[in-house]
């Protein structure tokens, strides 16, 4: 288990490295004079100059690429190009309004795809199975920016039931919560097709298990059998799934974040992709990848904990 | 000793538990929402830079213009004009040396006393030091020095008369007053948006980066007092999010696409349409070998029908352009040299021996454009030209057309422009130094650019527009140049909000809104 561990670690170490270089490259190579953007039309070639002495941009790439790692394992990510504040406040201020929406996406998906998951399974072959399925299958093909639009339409304009925009006032829970309904339910909405698909493909295999026929020979009823003994078993491959999701659900979050006016680690690197803030993209896009790499890290050591076999095959 | 232990059995039970108390302890914070008198408005943009001296746009004027007093401001209304603001009176009868005196008791904010004409002098002979690296350095470039003749009374003089001194640097943020104990205090020669001290009506309360700038009344401001407690800016910079926003009723006032101004049209909220200061043309790179030919170029300024192509793209919201300066500044045109005649540019293109000519648009993302260009596409086609529409990002395509080699991919291109209100503004970009950066037409002539230079001091008003009419003329006469449209900026606030903005409704003047 712990060499399991141990090769799994060192591999979403690896990966981040490579992902960071590999953005870093890609990033500067996208057309766009920093200078000229950060400060605008009416900046003299000497002022743009002296600017991107001061941030370094006037250094070879490979200069530049080994200073972000070398500041990066400091600490240091840089500074942001117009508000010459440092990149790490930025960003740390966004993550955990990114991580909470990608948390509660995955709360909305599991609220309503186990359920439905547990119905069409306890009922297959049915017309309910059938309608979940279709709903299952439809919701899937469906982009989070454009299940955000219409939820903004109908539940915001329409209903007037939540807010349309913004995270909510800093200091009050109940607002900020009541910020997060629409956006984390755009963003989520997608994934209860994909768990309440695995949530009834598992739980049928594991009702056609002989331990399942023991409880039903000895009386106890379908619903305590599927709940208690069942869905326990069935989940296992749904949280692997929400470990590669997790990233799936962050690169949602970067349109969800526009569309809601919402402040997070997607509308900041959208921001700095526009504005060629490059510091801040790198730090955005360097924090979403150790982000992904650490969710999947963490499926794998559940799946490991939960299922040993797993581990021993490595 | 307790050992913690948990069964995988228990993990999975407490999984979703778990999920839903980390997504609660990431909120936190300390704050409360009051209501009473609170404005909430967008800003497009967050805002960048606060110093008066290298100011990001007009994202961060609107905030300047709130938190700063300058001698004078724009007056909010549909005309261009100023009114004292933190001047108690100012006279411009000498052109070159202008008097004026301050209110008494204006305080800047934080304890850092009382606005002095030394506040005045600090603040306009900085944008000369060279360790302030001034991005507006232009705006004060004929001043000589600020002479302080009291605490209150001071003198500008400058090395020659200069015109837009009254419409774009004076009322405008270059014109803005800081604190001179302040910025000492603080060790620095510039900021961004870590303001020392606040001279205007309003002070910078709290700024959530990319969440919310609010705004609270500066109690040392002395002058008439601000309706609204506090302001909430919120930048988003979606239009159609803060549309929606709107509609949800989550903000009071925010400026809308001019596709959607029928929709606003006769409904409940206060609709305000204004020209705008801004222009867009049909630039045509004259380096390309296809357009090196000066019978080539008017061809296409006798193929473009410019009242279609605005009227399919905004729906008689926007009129047509006559030339670059916009209609409420002196020098804008009443009419242009080489309008739309097909036939002539048939036979200009014959005459040019051109045949089977395809050239390229290129655009950024604005999707007003894309209709412009497909409407040109077709009527390039009726004169035998064949035009691919390129659009990409903005930046990607200024870079292209700056690039020493890459301009060369831009034969035609659109890139509307917005401005300040005085002519100068309009015109500096078409100058021959300015190849390589703004000026995409890579049209040059060293004349033009002396004309140019010399009418930032023509006294005479009348004078002065017939000059920035001439110029107007000669760039058109190059035939690098079809004017398309200036625009309009659309607001929508609540009905029991009153609104104010400038002339042009590029900015929303936070300290004249109030409410009914």
């Amino acid at each position: 288990m712990m060499s399991y561990l141990v090769r799994r670690l060192v591999l979403g170490l690896l990966v981040l490295v490579v992902a960071m270089l590999l953005l870093f490259v890609l990033i500067y190579a996208v057309p766009g004079d920093p200078a000229t953007i950060a400060l605008g039309p009416r900046a003299s070639e000497a002022q743009k100059a002296f600017f991107r002495e001061q941030m370094g941009l006037d250094q070879p790439l490979a200069v530049q690429a080994a200073s972000f790692l070398w500041n990066l394992l400091q600490g240091d990510f840089g500074t942001d190009i117009l508000s010459q504040r440092p990149v790490a406040d930025l960003v740390f201020s966004a993550l955990p309004r990114t991580v909470t929406l990608a948390v509660a996406g995955v709360v909305w998906a599991a609220l309503l795809g186990v359920p439905l998951g547990i119905w069409a399974a306890l009922r297959p072959g049915t017309f309910i199975d059938w309608v979940i399925g279709l709903i299952s299958t439809s919701v899937v093909a469906l982009p989070a920016f454009l299940m955000a639009i219409y939820a903004l339409i109908l539940f915001s304009v329409t209903l007037g039931w939540f807010p349309a925009i913004g995270a909510g006032d800093p200091g009050d829970l109940a607002d900020q919560l009541h910020h997060l309904v629409l956006p984390a339910f755009a963003i989520g909405v997608a994934w209860v097709g994909y768990i309440a698909r695995l949530v009834r493909v598992s739980m049928l295999e594991t009702l056609a298990q002989p331990h399942v026929r023991t409880y039903r020979a000895f009386g106890v009823p379908d619903l305590r059998i599927a709940l208690r003994y069942v869905l326990p078993i069935a989940v296992v491959p749904v949280i692997s799934v929400l470990g590669v999701g997790i990233g799936n659900l962050l690169s949602g979050a970067v349109l969800v974040e526009v569309v809601f006016s919402r402040p997070g680690l997607g509308s900041l690197a959208y921001d700095a992709v526009i504005s060629r803030n490059f510091p801040v993209l790198l730090g955005a896009v360097v924090v979403t990848t150790a982000l992904y790499v650490a969710a999947n890290f963490i499926a794998d050591t559940l799946i490991a904990w939960l299922d040993p076999r797993l581990a021993e095959k490595g | 000793m307790t050992e913690f232990r948990l069964t995988r059995r228990q993990a999975l039970q407490r999984a979703g538990g778990g999920s839903l108390a980390l997504a609660l302890s990431s909120l936190s914070g300390a704050a409360f929402a009051q209501e009473n008198r609170t404005l909430r408005i967008r800003n497009d943009r967050d805002i960048e830079r606060l110093d008066p001296a290298s100011r990001g746009g007009w994202y961060d004027e609107t905030v300047m213009f709130a938190i700063f007093s300058g001698l004078v401001r724009y007056a909010p209304g549909d005309e261009w004009t100023y009114e004292l603001d933190a001047a108690a009176s100012i006279d411009d009868s000498d052109p070159q040396h202008i008097a004026f005196e301050l209110r008494p008791g204006i305080m800047f904010s934080g304890d850092h006393g009382e606005m002095t004409a030394e506040d005045v002098k600090f603040s306009y002979e900085r944008f000369a030091d060279p360790e302030v690296n001034a991005v507006y350095a232009s705006d004060w470039a004929m001043l000589d020095h600020v002479e302080v003749t009291g605490t209150y009374t001071g003198i500008i003089h400058l090395t020659e008369a200069f015109a837009p001194l009254f419409t774009s640097t004076l009322p405008h943020a270059s014109g803005l007053i800081l604190s001179k104990v302040a910025m000492e205090a603080s060790g620095d020669k510039s900021f961004a948006t870590e303001v020392p001290a606040c001279s205007g009506p309003y002070m910078l309360d709290e700024w959530l980066p990319r969440e919310m700038i609010r705004l609270v009344r500066n109690p040392g401001w002395s002058g008439p007092a601000p309706y609204y407690d506090r302001i909430e800016i919120l930048p988003i910079g979606d239009v159609t999010s803060a549309e929606t926003a709107f509609a949800a009723g989550d903000i009071d006032c925010t400026q809308i696409a001019v596709n959607s101004i029928p929709s606003y049209e006769g409904g409940n909220a206060d609709l305000v349409v204004k020209p705008a200061l801004g222009y867009a043309w049909l630039g045509m790179n004259v380096d390309t070998p296809k357009l090196s030919d000066i019978t080539v170029r008017r061809a296409i300024q006798h193929a473009v029908d410019v009242k279609q192509i605005v009227d399919a793209t905004f729906g008689g919201a926007v009129e047509q352009a006559n030339g670059l300066v916009p209609p409420p500044l002196p020098g804008a045109r009443d009419e242009v040299l080489y309008g739309f005649d097909p036939d002539r540019a048939r036979e200009l293109l014959a005459e040019a021996g051109v045949t089977d000519l395809s050239l390229s648009l290129t655009f950024g993302t604005n999707p007003d454009l894309m209709i412009v260009a497909q409407v040109m596409q077709v009527q390039l086609a009726n004169v035998g030209i064949d035009l691919t529409i390129r659009q990409m990002d903005s930046n990607t395509m200024i870079a292209e057309a700056q690039d020493p080699e890459d301009h060369q991919n831009i034969e035609l291109i659109i890139e509307p422009f917005t401005t300040a209100p005085d002519p100068s503004w309009v015109t500096e970009w078409f100058t021959c130094n300015q190849i390589g950066d703004w000026n995409f037409q890579r049209t040059c002539s060293e004349d033009w650019d002396a004309r140019n230079t010399a009418a930032l001091t023509i006294a005479d008003p009348e004078e002065r527009a017939q000059e920035y009419v001439a110029l107007q003329d000669d760039l058109e006469e190059t035939g690098a140049y079809v004017f398309l449209y200036h625009g309009v900026n659309a607001w929508v606030s609540k009905p029991e909000v009153n609104a104010a903005y400038s002339a042009d409704a590029q900015w929303a003047l936070l300290r004249d809104f109030s409410a009914d």
